[in-house]
């Protein structure tokens, strides 16, 4: 069985035919990484061994879903000891929260209009709508 | 900086903004869906920057693989933000 499949030319992750939900790999692309998060999907690195040790758990139990507990930080596969991962609470939280990063920021607007504010007297030559 | 949230994020201010014609459908996209206008049109440029022709006298559909792409960039810029400030339509710029 191909375990990997190679993506080429995604900067901008869009929905795959193929590919609707997270991805799971020892290593991504910065760009496809980051852009990953913009677009709600998760881009989980983790090492190879624990890839091995869950693709092992899911052929053995014959299960066909493997659940990514996000407050736990742990991929949970029936029958096995749970797989720890790292995963930074700038990316984990918004996830949990169900928003991507627009949604999270649009919740600050008024701290952002506050913040345009202040440095558009303090700084008005850095911002030609200031004068 | 914008706000610290205290818990490991925080926002902070980018103040140019530039979109090229890769990414910027997906963003462009992302703010249709929800009727939300570019925040600060003033301090944003977009051109584009991978798919176009190197050709003297390129247009944005001189190079077909790239034309969907940047006519999109184009029409988003000028349609759904109204007034990017910089939506370069010269074509020979380019941002790298």
């Amino acid at each position: 069985m191909e375990k990997f499949t190679v993506l080429t030319g995604v900067a901008a992750p869009i929905p795959m035919p193929n590919i609707s939900t997270d991805l799971i790999a020892p290593s991504f692309g910065d760009i496809f990484h980051d852009n990953s998060f913009q677009n709600g999907l998760l881009p989980l690195k983790v090492p190879m061994e624990d890839i091995e040790r869950l693709t092992q758990g899911l052929a053995r139990t014959n299960a066909s879903e493997l659940t990514v507990d996000l407050e736990k930080r742990e991929l949970q596969v029936s029958g096995m000891a749970p797989v720890t991962f790292d995963l930074p609470d700038n990316r984990r939280l918004p996830l949990m929260e169900g928003m991507d990063q627009l949604g999270f920021m649009l919740r600050s607007v008024h701290d952002i209009a506050a913040f345009e504010d202040r440095v558009n007297t303090e700084r008005p030559w850095a911002y030609p709508s200031a004068g | 900086m914008v706000k610290d949230y205290g818990d490991g994020r925080s926002l902070i201010f980018i103040d140019r903004h530039f979109l090229q014609e890769t990414t910027s459908g997906r963003a462009f996209d992302r703010l249709r869906a929800d009727g939300i206008k570019v925040r600060r049109p003033d301090l944003t440029v977009a051109t584009i920057d991978h798919s176009i022709s190197t050709l003297s006298g390129r247009k944005l559909d001189s190079y077909a693989a790239g034309t969907a792409r940047n006519v999109a960039m184009h029409k988003n810029c000028m349609v759904a933000s109204a007034a990017v400030t910089g939506c370069i339509t010269d074509v020979r710029t380019l941002m790298n």
